[in-house]
């Protein structure tokens, strides 16, 4: 009785029993199931918050700023210092946290870009777009297309495959994927920068121009005589008019 | 608990092969305690694992971590027996299931019959001995070791009867 003196030599009431190992048994694995949802838990919490992180920052950075003018000219300064001018009626949008130098813009708004080498300044309309470092200029823009009126420095007007690059003073119109030159005013950017200057200019396009802001007809014998001069856009016509009158030595005629 | 994915539940084989299990576990450890510790792992390593076959799997797991233990036993006590005779897989799955009948008829018998049993045999105690230590006279110890032994002759010819039939 080898085998019984075997089981009696280690027998004892209880031991080796099954239900009370197998009890233990699942005591085991659920702390080991606990345990490694309790691993995992933190890392599945913390990529969580990542992803979140993530989707709230990129949304930040997507928000989409605009400013607009609903009826009256208003001045506005963007994140990057530039200041930008928009004429009644006209919206310009930037996402500030993406891309603080790349802006959106419908009607007709004045540029003074910061210069920054590093970033150039982009305006994107429909259909074309200026890219500056740092200049002063206008852009107007309808449905027949867009207009550009640089006062300082030089810029690059583009639309499709063409792209024209203008300096102070120089005007051109996009439509169609084309960029074509036209002739400028003196002052296309007074209604934003409220100072007529002129440099040698003939007195004949001073008075048009002057004509056509204050919306009265001017007319004079000599529209030959060069006029060189510096006018507040918010004086009234009557001294302006006095003023170039007493300069040349003319008279202006006023048609009402 | 069921073994994802496996027709056989944990309870079940628990209940069919832990104290086998336990008792192939003790020709190698001798030591209850950690013949115990020793299967409780295998069968948590089971559940991890899930093979196929679960059975000879459990067997195999036993043994090789029995004789992982003695190897760190060894180890440390300098003790360089050798390991326990190895057996075919049949015998030892034969071995330790009529072991574990046995102990379950052991188990089964009436508390006093089974007292004075393991005095006489486990503890090699003479019946007087017994008879003084259990308040008993000889004869009711005679008598209950006499019809003990009985009940464990007939647990086991049920296995010779088994053998007899199916081999």
């Amino acid at each position: 009785m080898d085998r019984l003196n075997f089981v009696l030599t280690h027998f004892k009431e209880g031991r080796f029993d099954a239900r009370r190992a197998y009890k233990r048994f699942r005591a085991e694995v659920s702390a080991r199931a606990g345990a490694w949802r309790f691993r995992w838990r933190p890392a599945v919490l913390s990529l969580s918050f990542a992803v979140l992180a993530a989707v709230l920052f990129f949304r930040w950075q997507g928000r989409v700023t605009e400013y607009k003018a609903i009826d009256v000219v208003q001045s506005f300064t963007l994140k990057d210092g530039s200041h930008v001018t928009l004429a009644p009626g006209s919206c310009l949008s930037l996402r500030a946290h993406r891309n603080p130098r790349t802006v959106s813009m419908t009607g007709k708004v004045f540029f003074d870009v910061l210069h920054d080498d590093e970033h150039p300044f982009t305006v994107i309309v429909p259909g074309a777009s200026v890219q500056v470092l740092g200049t002063k200029f206008q852009v107007y823009q309808d449905s027949t297309g867009s207009r550009v009126d640089v006062t300082e420095g030089r810029v690059r007007f583009s639309s499709g495959k063409a792209s024209e690059v203008l300096s102070a003073g120089k005007s051109a119109l996009a439509y169609a994927d084309t960029v074509v030159r036209v002739a400028a005013t003196p002052n296309p950017c007074v209604w934003a920068t409220r100072t007529f200057i002129y440099d040698a200019t003939p007195l004949g396009e001073v008075l048009k121009e002057l004509s056509a802001f204050f919306g009265e007809a001017l007319e004079t014998k000599s529209p030959g005589r060069l006029l060189t001069a510096q006018f507040d856009a918010d004086e009234s016509l009557d001294e302006i008019i006095g003023l170039i009158e007493s300069a040349l030595g003319v008279t202006i005629i006023r048609l009402k | 608990m069921t073994v994802k994915g496996y027709d056989y539940d944990m309870e079940s084989l628990f209940r069919q092969h832990y104290r086998p299990l336990c008792l192939y576990a003790l020709h190698y450890l001798d030591v209850a305690d950690d013949a115990e510790d020793v299967v409780q792992e295998c069968f948590i390593s089971l559940w991890q694992n899930k093979p196929d076959n679960p059975k000879p799997w459990l067997y195999t797991s036993v043994r090789n971590r029995c004789i992982d233990r003695l190897r760190s036993r060894r180890a440390v006590d300098s003790v360089t027996d050798s390991f326990p005779e190895e057996l075919p897989f049949d015998e030892i799955v034969s071995r330790s299931e009529r072991e574990a009948r046995l102990w379950d008829a052991v188990e089964a018998l009436p508390e006093q019959r089974r007292r004075c049993l393991i005095m006489a045999k486990r503890d090699n105690m003479s019946y007087s001995e017994i008879a003084s230590e259990l308040g008993l006279s000889e004869n009711t110890v005679r008598n209950n070791i006499s019809r003990a032994l009985k009940t464990l002759r007939v647990a086991a010819s049920k296995d010779l009867l088994f053998i007899l039939l199916f081999f």
